[in-house]
């Protein structure tokens, strides 16, 4: 029996502006997305962010219930920062329009314990936005103990074709 | 062959000091422990610690993290070169948000290697409503074990003997197996 198991990849044949995972089943003990992307914006780098959901919001929570922390790097300074009340989790940059062509960035996120209903929803997201610029550590909450069954990942702009998304779920036995 | 395997999964029913799991198996490459963790101290973000090999009074623990709280990340910090026990961050607290547990991943990277000193590093993330300097933070932690032993106990542990990890509280080991 593996462990760890791949429900859905989304490999983006044309640009969107999200990519949802719905109907995620509450077998596991955790997520996991990993995901390599950029988005279509006038710029070298642009955020990424991320939204959950559950039956009572189709198919996400788009309310201000959300809170993130982050440290980042870029070239030449390293800050922190926290946020509430905010309508997502911002899990960091990917490259964007600007950087070299071939540049994606890259995110490993984990969504702990998503099917405990007696616990609000706690992320971790590593991420480099692939233009050797840009890296952070993320960690957010989503302000709900409801058993997760989506997961939104979207971009400041479209992500673009080539995007490649995919979640996994981990076991815990 | 399995790649990830369960070594132990623990969902806490009662409030607990710390989680131990010994007699672990030399037979996988890695070990990668995951957390979900809050304890019922009353401040919004506790520091854990971890110790091998039942292993939690010699100095053989050498702490470095960087980490946030505030603007500032703590660049390259030296936390301690002769600890006794190595570096676990910060989780949530009773203070911090209702319901809310900390991230906590550790790695130990050829851990039943008897020749090489051991090596764990961790991501550990602890948010929060409260955005106040210091009340959410996170970690890139590194600890070196200087042991050549195998590890076969691994213990995570709030720091300070009175608080306890809640309920709900969940720890994973899991054992990761290499090609062949």
């Amino acid at each position: 029996m593996a462990i760890i198991e791949a429900i859905a990849t989304t490999y983006l044949e044309a640009d969107a502006a999200s990519v949802t995972f719905d109907d995620i089943p509450s077998t596991y003990e955790h997520l996991q997305v990993r995901i390599s992307a950029r988005d279509v914006s006038n710029d070298v780098f642009e955020s990424v962010y991320l939204q959950l959901g559950d039956t009572g919001h189709s198919p996400v929570d788009t309310g201000t219930n959300y809170s993130r922390c982050y440290m980042y790097g870029t070239s030449s300074t390293a800050t922190a920062a926290a946020q509430t009340g905010s309508s997502d989790i911002w899990l960091g940059k990917i490259a964007a329009a600007t950087s070299n062509s071939g540049s994606y960035g890259s995110l490993i996120i984990d969504i702990l314990d998503y099917a405990n209903a007696n616990k609000n929803t706690s992320v971790a997201g590593s991420n480099s936005s692939g233009t050797g610029t840009y890296v952070r550590l993320t960690g957010g909450v989503w302000d709900d103990t409801s058993v997760v069954n989506a997961v939104l990942i979207k971009g400041n702009g479209n992500v673009v074709r080539g995007t490649e998304m995919t979640l996994y779920g981990i076991k815990s036995s | 062959m399995a790649v990830w395997n369960v070594i132990d999964h623990t969902e806490l029913s009662s409030g607990a000091n710390s989680y131990t799991k010994s007699s672990i198996p030399d037979t996988y490459d890695h070990l990668c422990f995951i957390a979900s963790a809050r304890t019922d101290a009353s401040v919004h973000t506790d520091y854990c610690e971890f110790y091998l090999n039942n292993d939690s009074t010699t100095t053989k623990y050498s702490q470095l993290y960087i980490s946030s709280g505030s603007s500032t990340v703590g660049s390259s910090k030296a936390l301690s070169s002769s600890a006794t026990l190595g570096f676990g961050g910060e989780v949530c607290g009773a203070s911090a948000l209702a319901d809310t547990f900390s991230t906590v991943k550790l790695w130990i990277p050829s851990y039943a290697n008897s020749t090489n000193y051991k090596q764990i590093v961790g991501e550990i993330c602890t948010p929060n409503s409260d955005t106040t300097n210091y009340r959410w933070n996170t970690y890139v932690a590194d600890t070196l074990f200087l042991d050549t032993s195998a590890v076969d106990q691994f213990t995570y542990m709030v720091y300070g003997g009175s608080d306890n990890f809640v309920q709900y509280s969940t720890f994973t080991l899991y054992g990761i197996n290499g090609a062949g």
